[in-house]
């Protein structure tokens, strides 16, 4: 873990956050722990952890700070933490799923952790999914994955990692929004 | 290739394409400096605009000359960098396939657009809220268009444009998408994709003199007569030889003279096309096969070589969708009933 780049005095702590204020952080979507430093009003990112397909949580994956800050919920100092068992992400993507056909399945990517524009095809086992990801998948399914390396206990291991995006359905605001671009749309561009 | 403007009688039909994947887009002189640009792709590894790029090079004054601005439909492949497009070509109009009813229409783009607003993700529903963004503010003529319009002419020269599509029925079943999309894919997760076949795109039959020719844009054939080609050959009377990307034999025999130019651009994900019989096919109808680029095998994008093992690791197949600019220019005159197309090739375009 690069708590060397923390500054002096600073410790990490564990938070919980609200994945609907974390759209910026695309590949971050379905954390549920996040490991996070303060200087002054702003929380940085140093680490996050995720649920695997038997609810345990994972090890930290390392990622870089800082980050923006974001809306989270405190539930503890320091818990969980542990400079022995993390994770880094070499390679990051956000995708599409494009067909399923036999447990195959295919999807479009595009590479997140260098922003690239380059389009990537990839194609998967739906085993590769966890049990409730399997179930919900279908055409259009937007998913998150990365892989990269496992540190526990000093040992290394490769680990990959898919899960699809979950957002809550349209809020007010949003379907408010909609109607009244479209509105001013239909009423002002110059229709033949 | 010469970068040359073509002179006043002399039309034009260049093919722009990608490799596949990251689209294409037809540029159309039809006489007296009268430019119209249909379709639009990006060159993926610096966002250029590549029909823009095409007309900056052949000198184009782009805020007079360029007369209408036409998305044939806003798949991906066809619309990335249109929105650039409007923003210099600011006395074109902007044409694109008729809504019937058109506030459910902009309400799906407006929603679809919360929905892929915050992902990086490209997206064409982002491409498209921008033209009308930039339509709604530069005051741009919109048109929208169905089968059997006529929607550019220059009476002296005798050159027509007309769309062949979408059908009224295919503009009656898009209402209903329209509420079922809504519907199905409003779900924040999930991403629109597109449908099959596509029968909503624009094909375009221009009459340049005494030639002709057909932009196929993508139309399909599908089992319905009142929709896809085959509304156009059984509805349409004033189409005849030409240009065409698409393959029904019907379309060949019905509305093409014998080997006709044909301009093709692969599509290289999933399968890829166009499919080694699909050439066959095409080679049996006309010796002036092009194509903006031959398909290559695909390989895995250039990483460190941790990558490799990571992916074989996991069992995960990945492969670049890789990018290939060709270009097929086309010119004849239009006022020589006997003139033949002069074709020239740019980029990894070539003849099949």
């Amino acid at each position: 873990m690069k708590t060397a780049n923390l500054e002096s005095g600073i410790s990490p702590q564990l938070f919980e956050y609200d994945s609907e204020t974390f759209n910026d952080q695309q590949i971050h979507t379905n954390v549920k722990n996040i490991l996070v430093y303060e200087v002054g009003h702003r929380l940085y990112e140093v680490g996050h952890r995720l649920k695997d397909t038997r609810g345990q949580y994972s090890d930290f994956t390392e990622v870089e700070i800082p980050k923006n800050p974001f809306n989270i919920n405190r539930i503890g100092k320091n818990s969980g933490y542990d400079d022995r068992n993390y994770s880094t992400a070499s390679y990051s993507w956000i995708g599409y799923v494009t067909s399923i056909n036999k447990g195959i399945i295919k999807a479009n990517l595009r590479d997140v952790k260098n922003n690239s524009t380059i389009k990537e095809e990839m194609e998967f086992n739906i085993q590769d999914l966890d049990a409730e990801d399997a179930k919900m998948v279908e055409i259009g399914s937007v998913f998150y994955w990365s892989i990269g390396y496992s540190f526990r206990n000093g040992t290394k291991r490769k680990y990959s990692f898919i899960r699809l995006k979950r957002l809550p359905s349209f809020s007010d605001e949003q379907i408010n929004n909609a109607l009244e671009w479209a509105k001013s749309a239909n009423d002002n561009l110059n229709w033949d | 290739m010469d970068y040359d403007l073509p002179l006043d009688h002399i039309a034009e039909i260049t093919l722009i394409g990608t490799g596949g994947g990251y689209g294409e887009s037809c540029i159309i002189h039809y006489g007296l400096n009268n430019w119209a640009i249909v379709d639009s792709c990006i060159d993926p590894t610096t966002n250029i605009c590549l029909p823009l790029a095409y007309l900056q090079k052949l000198g184009i004054d782009l805020a007079k000359d360029v007369k209408f601005v036409l998305c044939t439909h806003w798949h991906d492949d066809h619309i990335r960098g249109l929105s650039q497009l409007l923003e210099k070509c600011t006395s074109a109009e902007f044409h694109f396939a008729r809504a019937n009813d058109r506030m459910k229409f902009l309400m799906w783009v407006g929603l679809d657009f919360q929905k892929v607003s915050q992902d990086k993700t490209l997206s064409s529903t982002k491409e498209f809220k921008r033209c009308v963004d930039i339509a709604q503010s530069n005051k741009i003529q919109i048109k929208q268009v169905n089968a059997d319009q006529r929607i550019a002419a220059i009476q002296n020269l005798g050159v027509y444009i007309y769309t062949l599509s979408p059908s009224p029925a295919t503009m009656n079943n898009f209402d209903h998408e329209i509420a079922q999309l809504i519907d199905n894919y409003g779900v924040p997760g999930i991403k629109y994709l597109k449908q099959a076949p596509n029968d909503k795109s624009v094909v375009l039959f221009l009459k340049l003199g005494a030639h002709v020719a057909i932009l196929g844009a993508d139309l399909e054939v599908s089992d319905n007569t009142e929709t896809g080609w085959l509304y156009i050959l059984d509805h349409s009377t004033v189409v005849r030889d030409g240009s065409v990307n698409g393959y029904h034999d019907r379309i060949w025999l019905e509305l093409l003279t014998d080997s006709p130019i044909a301009k093709l651009t692969p599509w290289n994900k999933n399968g890829g096309l166009p499919t080694a019989d699909m050439i066959n096919k095409y080679n049996k109808k006309t010796n002036k096969l092009f194509i903006t680029s031959s398909g290559k095998e695909r390989s895995m994008l250039k990483r460190d070589k941790s990558f490799k093992k990571l992916t074989e690791v996991f069992g995960v197949k990945i492969k670049e969708i890789r990018y290939a600019y060709g270009l097929v220019r086309s010119r004849i005159d239009i006022t020589d009933n006997n003139s033949k197309w002069d074709v020239q090739l740019d980029g990894e375009s070539c003849k099949l």
